[in-house]
C-alpha cells in the first residue's frame, strides 16, 4: 500500500505535477534544439537543484530525461538534423517523410511510438529492478569489478571512431576521479601539493565544461547552417498506422530495454541497432528504407525510449549508470547523499516506486505535449545560434559557481570544456570521462576490496573470478563485449555480404 | 573500406600530447606509493595513466598511419578552418573574461556585457535585438536562479559598500 502511495506520489502533488510537466516539455525542446543535450541540461541542472528536496529534482530530471530523448526526433524529421545522438537513425527515413510533406504523419507516428517505447521500457524496469537488486545483494565486490570495467569498455569501445580513444577518455575519467586524498588512507593523489586539489576535481564542473561548454565552442563550426522549414499538418496518427506497426514497435522496444539496461550503451546505439533490425526484418516496407519508410521511424524512436527504462534498471540495482545521462544522473543523487545500488533498493523501495511512477507520469505528459504546440515548436527550434550559445554559456558558468561558490570551480569547467572541444574535434568521445568519472570510486573501491580479500595475492585474486557463478557470468558476458568491439568481429559478421 | 580520414592540423600534436600527460601522470602516480602493494593507494592511479599512456601510443600510431591533409591551403589556414575558427577563438577569450570577472563585477553586469559582446561576434547584428534579448533572458534568469533554485550570484567585490 506504502508503494502504491510511493508510485503515485508524483501525480497528486500539484507541485510535482507540475515539475514533471515543466521537465518534459523542456526535456522536448532541450533535445530538439540541436547543440543542446539532455546530459547538458541535466549537468547544468543538478547543480542548481541540489538545494532542493531529492523528490522534486528527480521529477524533473525523469522528464528532462524522457523528453530530451523523443525531442531528437522533431528536428531529426524537420530539419534533418538530429536534435540528440539518439535520433541519428530517426533521420534517415524521417526527413524524406518530410520532404514528401508527411512530417505531421512522422511526427505523430513517432510520437506515439516513443510512448509506446517509454512504456515498455518502465515496465521492465518495474519487473526486473526489483529481482536484480535481490541478485545484486549477494555480489561480491570483484562483481562490481567486473561491471564497472565492462560498463566503461562498452562506453568506450561503441562510441567514437577508434577503441584506443575510447578507453584513453575511460581512463582519463578514471584517474580523474582519483585526483585528491585516498579515501582508505588519506594519502595525497596527483594533488601537486595544491590544497585545491586536495579535495578532488568537482566533477559537476568537469560534466558542464564536457557538455556544455565543449558543446558550444563545437557549434561554432556550425553558425552558417540555415535549416530548411517543413510544412506540418495532421499529426494524429490514424489507429491502423498505429496498429500496423505495433509488432516492430514492441521487438524494437524490447532492444532499447536491453541495449538501455547493458552498462555504458545508450539509446543512441538502441536506435541504430533497432532500425538496423527493421530493416532486415522487415519484407514489405511502406517505402524503400532510407525513403522514408514509417518502419524507419517506429524502430529507432520506440527503441530510444524504451532504453530511458533500461538504462535506470543498472543505475538504480547496482549503481553503474547505463549511459552518459544516467552517469549524470548517479551524481546528482550522490549530491543528495543517496547511493544507489541494491541496498538503496531495498530499504528505501518507496523512492524507486517514487521514479517508477514519475516516469509514467512523464510519458503521458510526453504524448499530450507531442501531439500538440507544433506550429511554436517551429519557431523555437529556429533560435538563432547568436543567442543561444551565449546562453548556455552563462547558465555553464553560473552552474559551475553554484556548487561551492567556489570560482575555481569555473576555471575547472572552462579547462575541461577545452579539453572536451579538442577532444571533439580530434574523433575522441566524451561520454566516456563522465563515466569514467562517476564509475571510477567504484571501480577503485572494489578492486581494493577484492584484492585484499585475498591477501594481496594476484594469483589468487585471479583464480577467485572463477570461483563463483555470478562472477563467471560477468566474466563471459565481458569477454563477448570485449570480443564484440574488435574488428574481427565486425569482419566476421559482415561475412558474405 | 571507407577511404580513411585525412589528418586534422594539429592531431599528431595533439595527440603527442596526450601521451606526454599520460607519462607525466604516470610518473607522479608512482610517486604516490610506487609497487609498495597491489592495494596501495597509487594502484589504481597508476594503472589508470598507464592505460592513458598505451593507449596515446596506439593511437598515435593510428594517427600516423591515416594520410596527411594535401589539400593546397596553408597549414594557419586550414588551423583557422578545422579546429579554431576565428569566431571561437574570440568567444574563448570572452569566455575567459567573463570567468576571471564574475566575482569582482558582479553577475548582472559582467553576464549583460558578455551576453551582448558574444550575440555580436556570433553575427547577430541588430543591436536593438540583441539588447532586448540580453536583458530579458539575464531577466528570467536571474528571477528563476535567486528565486526558484536560491543560488546565491555573485554581486561584485567592486559594488560592495557603494549603494550602501
Amino acid at each position: 500500500m506504502e508503494l502504491v502511495h510511493a508510485f503515485f506520489a508524483s501525480w497528486v502533488d500539484p507541485w510535482l505535477l507540475l515539475l514533471a510537466a515543466i521537465g518534459t516539455f523542456a526535456g522536448i525542446y532541450i533535445g530538439a534544439i540541436p547543440g543542446l543535450s539532455v546530459t547538458m541540461a541535466v549537468s547544468i541542472l543538478v547543480s542548481f537543484t541540489f538545494k532542493w528536496p531529492i523528490h522534486d529534482a528527480l521529477v524533473l530530471i525523469s522528464g528532462i530525461f524522457l523528453g530530451g530523448v523523443y525531442g531528437g526526433s522533431r528536428s531529426a524529421i524537420l530539419l534533418n538534423i538530429p536534435g540528440a545522438p539518439a535520433a541519428v537513425a530517426t533521420t534517415l527515413d524521417g526527413y524524406p517523410l518530410a520532404k514528401m510533406g508527411l512530417a505531421g504523419q512522422a511526427i505523430g507516428l513517432s510520437t506515439v511510438m516513443s510512448v509506446i517505447g517509454g512504456f515498455v521500457g518502465i515496465a521492465v524496469l518495474a519487473i526486473a529492478a526489483p529481482m536484480v537488486s535481490e541478485l545484486a545483494l549477494m555480489f561480491s565486490p570483484r562483481d562490481y569489478l567486473l561491471l564497472a570495467v565492462m560498463g566503461l569498455l562498452l562506453v568506450g569501445g561503441l562510441t567514437g571512431d577508434s577503441m584506443a580513444k575510447g578507453v584513453f577518455a575511460a581512463a582519463l575519467g578514471v584517474l580523474i576521479s582519483t585526483v585528491g586524498l585516498d579515501p582508505l588512507t588519506a594519502e595525497p593523489r596527483l594533488t601537486f601539493d595544491s590544497l585545491q586539489l586536495s579535495a578532488g576535481i568537482n566533477f559537476i564542473a568537469a560534466m558542464i565544461g564536457l557538455f556544455g561548454v565543449a558543446e558550444v565552442l563545437a557549434q561554432m563550426h556550425y553558425l552558417h547552417v540555415k535549416a530548411v522549414k517543413q510544412n506540418v499538418t495532421k499529426i494524429i496518427p490514424s489507429w491502423a498506422l498505429v496498429k500496423q506497426h505495433l509488432p516492430l514497435s514492441m521487438r524494437s522496444s524490447a532492444i532499447g530495454v536491453g541495449i538501455g539496461a547493458l552498462p555504458g550503451a545508450g539509446g543512441d546505439i538502441a536506435a541504430l541497432m533497432a532500425y538496423d533490425h527493421a530493416r532486415r526484418s522487415t519484407k514489405n516496407p511502406s517505402r524503400p528504407f532510407g525513403q522514408g519508410a514509417y518502419e524507419g521511424v517506429v524502430a529507432p524512436e520506440s527503441a530510444n525510449n524504451a532504453s530511458v527504462g533500461g538504462a535506470y534498471i543498472p543505475m538504480m540495482t547496482l549503481g553503474i549508470p547505463g549511459d552518459a545521462v544516467t552517469a549524470v544522473i548517479i551524481g546528482a543523487m550522490f549530491i543528495h547523499g543517496l547511493r544507489p545500488g541494491p541496498l538503496l533498493m531495498t530499504e528505501t523501495p518507496d523512492l524507486f516506486w517514487f521514479i517508477v511512477g514519475s516516469l509514467v507520469l512523464a510519458n503521458i505528459f510526453l504524448l499530450i505535449f507531442g501531439m500538440t504546440g507544433i506550429r511554436i515548436f517551429a519557431k523555437v527550434v529556429e533560435t538563432p545560434k547568436a543567442f543561444l550559445l551565449p546562453v548556455i554559456l552563462i547558465l555553464s558558468a553560473v552552474g559551475a559557481y553554484a556548487i561551492n561558490n567556489n570560482p575555481v570551480d569555473v576555471y575547472w569547467m572552462l579547462g575541461f570544456g577545452v579539453l572536451g572541444y579538442l577532444m571533439k574535434i580530434y574523433g575522441f568521445p566524451v561520454a566516456p570521462v563522465i563515466l569514467g568519472i562517476v564509475l571510477g570510486p567504484l571501480l577503485e573501491r572494489s578492486y581494493r576490496q577484492s584484492i585484499l580479500m585475498t591477501g594481496e595475492d594476484p594469483v589468487l585474486f585471479f583464480t577467485e573470478f572463477f570461483t563463483s557463478p555470478i562472477s563467471v557470468i560477468l566474466l563471459l558476458a565481458l569477454g563477448f563485449s570485449l570480443l564484440v568491439s574488435t574488428p574481427w568481429w565486425k569482419r566476421w559478421r559482415s561475412r558474405g555480404k | 573500406m571507407s577511404e580513411p580520414r585525412p589528418r586534422l592540423v594539429g592531431e599528431v600534436f595533439f595527440v603527442l600530447l596526450l601521451l606526454a600527460v599520460s607519462l607525466f601522470l604516470l610518473g607522479s602516480a608512482y610517486t604516490i606509493s610506487g609497487f609498495e602493494s597491489f592495494a596501495s593507494a597509487g594502484a589504481v592511479p597508476m594503472a589508470a595513466a598507464g592505460l592513458m599512456a598505451v593507449c596515446a601510443l596506439v593511437i598515435l600510431v593510428q594517427t600516423l598511419r591515416r594520410p596527411p591533409d594535401t589539400t593546397e591551403a596553408s597549414t594557419l589556414r586550414r588551423l583557422m578552418v578545422q579546429v579554431t575558427p576565428p569566431a571561437l577563438l574570440v568567444m574563448l577569450v570572452l569566455i575567459v573574461l567573463y570567468v576571471l570577472l564574475l566575482e569582482q563585477i558582479g553577475f548582472l553586469l559582467v553576464s549583460f556585457l558578455f551576453l551582448l559582446a558574444s550575440m555580436f561576434v556570433l553575427g547577430s547584428y541588430r543591436w536593438f535585438l540583441n539588447l532586448v534579448v540580453s536583458v530579458g533572458t539575464l531577466g528570467l534568469i536571474y528571477i528563476v536562479f535567486e528565486e526558484l533554485f536560491s543560488v546565491v550570484l555573485p554581486a561584485g567585490y567592486l559594488w560592495q559598500g557603494a549603494f550602501q
